[in-house]
């Protein structure tokens, strides 16, 4: 299915080689073997489950999807850059506010050529001043515009706060209805690569009680294109997680227009025994977390949430009525984040459907630290899933 | 008199219903007239416009008028305030009312206006009324925010005034934003982004107007200094009081706040320069006679004699008044019954805004996000949160299911009350009409006895729908024709042969949420009363007696909802399986 282009990274980000097309290439093709259809109910015969050869093959595995249509192969930051041009070429109110966003071409390169294509009205480049830009986009957006803001990296959005709360999450309500503020704001964060504790920032959390603010997570370049596009279109500031460590996935994605749904999760696999939910880079910890599970007998079913805020408890909820167990594996801190604030919205909606507690996997309460070793402690490990699913599989 | 070759405003008669119409025809005269201001300008870095003011006497009456409904609304909202109908911050203008007037007289409504918290008399300015006015600040519907702003976020958007901000400092990097979009779209206007003079030391002032000269963008700058940054003078917390000057380099010019002529002269100026050649900043010198807010005296930070001093040599009503009785343009006489008539004006609009009432309930969770294309955004669980308050309390259509409406133990389901809640309840929506498909070993062995039922929930027609269903599996509907996802998991077709055994209920017409209270066990969860359709009837649903179960067996070490279920067939009589259960009477 289309959502489902295959991945040739496979869960790559527990190593240092994120962007190495050539070595990774998945053997998920290669092992071939379908997960057993079971029937509903019949997979927890007696109330114990039960083991089955079950292979961490996606269940409807695309030798589809991307093979009928030609697809290209692109890395996640230009999977962004050509969803950016092809919405700044649709409409002329799309302009991108960000520090080095346009001559440079972008820390990130996901900007990259666009100063070139659009003039310099349409991509600016701002001095340091994430406050005072933010607000201008903000201010710029009650005018009209559809101004994309980039924070360098989701930490100095921190600097902006006052703007993104106040003004960019409140104008449409405490104006009545007048004004809207279709912004996005977007920047990667996450753990990187030993960047130091105020370069590691998740602001997931610290955003996520922002009322009138939509949040999204990307974790593949199909996903990330879909969904930079869907939010450039949305009436709604919408703020668009990257990963600093994701921007070299490559994928094949499909040569039409797409976009995506911004409220809704992705079934990366599906399964019968355990809903893990994730999103963004802890999906690939996860799906290798899920190869050992599968070789232990497990049949976890994978789901990428994408939509933080809200929450698509539709696709959450059905898969909590099916396996009835449920761990939440992400980068988050623990205090007051994402998972928390999920963990509390099944209670809330599905309790009679659990037989275990909720299991929340996230960061550590630290600063994150610099050495590799410690940096590694601070996030969840594909070891500690598997050790998790183990024990709710109890 | 040389008449200044500068742009010049004509008054127009506004519409009827607006308050700030041109001036009765006691000298309607447009004939140009050439007034000096009280002092010259002081500029920095640019060179000073020229202190003759050509103006109209129609235009001297209209400050006059426009002015004097400030004055007046203001006081009133001061009553307004003791007599507690305004609630929280109220900050009032009158004293400072020349800033908005001569503003505004100076620019078109395309050019736009973003200011913080003190911001009634600017909403007038740009033509608002006066009972929107009031309305807002007494949180009625009628309000320009529709209530939910209140007196710190008045806005207009047809008339380009942009706000009303809690947080000041914020409103100017937004109105270099403003400014950003008017040169992006090659509007041939500029944006005034006002502050006071507390303000002024905030930081991203600064960022701003370096961006805003980088890019060259049509920003105005306007410090209103009333000399007092809530109870801290100027002098305490500017290590450099002289605002115009604080843009280093960018050109500022300092104007007396209280001469409108001088304001409209600056403002023009400002316009022409921001748009030629980018920012620009003015201080107003001005003054604040009420304290920073209706909490605060005012005068605890500066003597009376201070307030009264200014208020006898400054003021800028009174200013304007000796302009007119100087150059003969009204009688004493005649701008009393201008007063009188504006008095009524704004006694008539609170007594209007007073009927309008408060907002509906539902409005709590209106305008959080906007509908947009095809990525509607709803609430957590794809439902719109909206709001249902009819017995008293705010349920979303949620919470509803979570919680349970819970009626306190003491209150008894009388007749009218149980009709109330029955006409208020409404068959659960997702997820939870959606049929089970993991099928768990307790309740499995009691399906038997679960008359099977069409799952089709049934609708009371007295309840609104208030959010979309998505049943599972679907693709999502695109409504723009772009591929949307679709999702990649279709659910297995459940075996034709199971019951439902998961909301029996919904083939009635009942509420599974009454019963939280009646129930001995505090858990019962919203869907804990499985009601067999055509078995239980209401009465006895109402009155609990299968209140209790929770769907969670072991909870509290009961049988689950559904035995209680099958027993309740007989009403009256004890569930077997929770015989330890103290059962409520059945009595209706």
């Amino acid at each position: 299915m289309a959502a489902a282009s295959s991945l040739h990274v496979a869960a790559p980000v527990a190593t240092p080689r994120v962007g190495s097309s050539a070595g990774n290439r998945s053997a998920s093709a290669a092992r071939g073997v379908r997960v057993a259809a079971a029937g509903s109910g019949a997979a927890r015969a007696g109330g114990r489950l039960v083991a089955r050869a079950a292979v961490a093959a996606k269940e409807n595995s695309p030798a589809s999807a991307a093979s009928k249509s030609d697809g290209h192969e692109v890395l996640l930051f230009e999977a962004l850059r050509e969803a950016l041009i092809e919405e700044m070429k649709v409409d002329p109110t799309v302009c991108v506010f960000g520090e080095d966003v346009g001559h440079y071409g972008g820390s990130y390169k996901v900007t990259k050529g666009l100063a070139e294509m659009f003039g310099d009205l349409r991509v600016l480049d701002t001095p340091i001043a994430e406050n005072s830009f933010t607000g201008m986009g903000v201010g710029a957006a009650m005018k009209g515009l559809r101004p994309v803001i980039e924070g360098m990296n989701m930490g100095f959005l921190l600097l902006a706060y006052n703007q993104i709360s106040n003004n960019c999450g409140m104008l449409h309500y405490t104006s009545g209805g007048q004004f809207k503020i279709p912004v996005v704001i977007r920047g990667p964060g996450g753990v990187g690569r030993q960047l130091g504790a105020e370069h590691s920032q998740r602001l997931e959390s610290y955003f996520q009680s922002i009322p009138g603010l939509q949040m999204v997570a990307c974790s593949t370049p199909y996903n990330a294109k879909g969904l930079m596009k869907a939010a450039i279109r949305s009436e709604n500031p919408v703020v668009l997680f990257e990963h600093v460590l994701l921007y070299n996935l490559k994928e094949k994605i499909p040569d039409e227009e797409y976009v995506l749904c911004l409220e809704e999760a992705e079934m990366v696999r599906p399964g019968e025994h355990v809903t893990i939910l994730t999103y963004s880079r802890m999906r690939y910890h996860v799906m290798q977390a899920a190869k050992t599970l599968v070789n232990k007998g497990y049949d976890p079913e994978v789901i990428d949430i994408r939509s933080l805020k809200p929450f698509d408890l539709h696709t959450i909820g059905n898969s909590i009525k099916k396996t009835h167990r449920v761990l939440i594996v992400e980068e988050c801190m623990r205090t007051g984040g994402i998972g928390a604030s999920l963990r509390s919205a099944i209670i809330d909606n599905f309790w009679d459907y659990l037989d275990a507690p909720i299991m929340c996997l996230s960061s550590q309460d630290v600063p994150t630290p610099y050495a590799a070793t410690l940096e590694d402690a601070t996030v969840v490990q594909p070891a500690q899933i598997v050790a998790a699913v183990e024990q709710i599989c109890r | 008199m040389a008449a200044a070759a500068l742009l010049r405003r004509v008054p127009v008669v506004r519409a009827p219903a607006s308050t700030l119409i041109a001036a009765r025809a006691i000298s309607n005269s447009t004939a140009p007239l050439t007034i000096e201001t009280s002092v010259p300008f002081t500029s920095h870095i640019v060179d000073p416009p020229s202190r003759d003011v050509t103006t109209t006497p129609a235009e001297i009456l209209t400050f006059f008028h426009d002015m004097s409904v400030m004055r007046r609304m203001e006081i009133a909202a001061d009553s307004l305030y003791k007599a507690k109908l305004i609630r929280g911050f109220c900050h009032l203008y009158d004293g400072q009312e020349a800033v908005a007037v001569g503003m505004e007289a100076a620019i078109t409504r395309s050019d736009s206006i973003i200011t913080a918290y003190r911001d009634h008399c600017i909403y007038l300015a740009r033509g608002g009324d006066l009972v929107s006015t009031f309305a807002e600040l007494m949180g009625r519907q009628a309000g320009c925010s529709r209530g939910k702003g209140g007196s710190m976020h008045f806005y207009k958007k047809d008339a380009n005034f942009y706000g009303g901000h809690g947080i000041v400092g914020a409103q100017v990097p937004l109105g270099c934003g403003l400014a950003f979009a008017q040169k992006y779209r090659k509007e041939e206007s500029a944006t005034f982004a006002l502050y006071g003079d507390g303000a002024a030391n905030q930081g991203q002032l600064f960022e701003a107007l370096n961006i805003s000269a980088l890019w060259k963008l049509p920003a105005i700058l306007v410090c209103e200094n009333n000399h007092y940054g809530m109870g801290t003078a100027e002098w305490r917390a500017a290590k450099s009081p002289a605002y115009y000057k604080r843009g280093d380099y960018v050109p500022g010019l300092k104007v007396d706040g209280m001469d409108v002529l001088a304001v409209k002269q600056a403002c023009k100026f400002a316009k022409e320069h921001a748009i030629a050649n980018g920012p620009i900043v003015l201080e107003m010198d001005t003054y604040r006679y009420h304290g920073h807010s209706m909490s605060d005296p005012g005068s605890t930070y500066r003597t009376r004699d201070e307030i009264s001093g200014v208020r006898q040599e400054r003021d800028p009503i009174e200013r304007v008044r000796k302009l007119i009785l100087a150059h003969d343009l009204a009688t004493p006489a005649e701008l009393k019954d201008m007063e009188k008539e504006i008095r009524k004006e704004v006694d008539d609009a609170i007594a209007k805004a007073k009927e309008s009432p408060m907002p509906d309930t539902s409005e709590l969770f209106t305008n959080v996000y906007v509908k947009g294309f095809g990525v509607e955004s709803f609430g957590a669980d794809r439902k719109e949160l909206t709001a249902e308050c009819r017995s008293g309390r705010s349920t979303d259509g949620r919470s509803a299911f979570a919680r349970g409406l819970v009626v306190s133990p003491a209150e008894s389901l009388t007749p009218p009350l149980r009709r109330l809640v029955q006409a208020y309840s409404r068959v659960p929506e997702w997820p939870f009409n959606r049929r089970p498909i993991g099928v768990r070993p307790w309740t499995r062995r009691l399906a038997g006895r679960v008359a099977d039922a069409p799952v089709t929930p049934s609708r009371p027609s007295s309840v609104s729908c208030l959010s979309k269903n998505f049943s599972g599996g679907d693709a999502h509907p695109s409504s723009s024709g772009n591929i949307m996802a679709r999702r990649t998991f279709q659910w297995p077709a459940m075996p034709a042969d199971t019951p439902n055994q998961g909301w029996p209920w919904l083939d009635s017409a009942l509420t599974p949420h009454l019963l939280g209270t009646t129930s001995a066990c505090a858990r019962a969860s919203a869907w804990g009363c499985m009601v067999a359709p055509g078995r239980v009837d209401v009465d006895s649903v109402l009155a609990g007696v299968c209140g209790r179960a929770s769907g969670h067996a072991g909870a509290c070490g009961r049988a689950s909802a559904c035995s209680v279920l099958a027993d309740s067939a007989r009403p009256g009589s004890a569930p077997s399986a929770c015989a330890s259960a103290p059962v409520p009477s059945t009595s209706a």
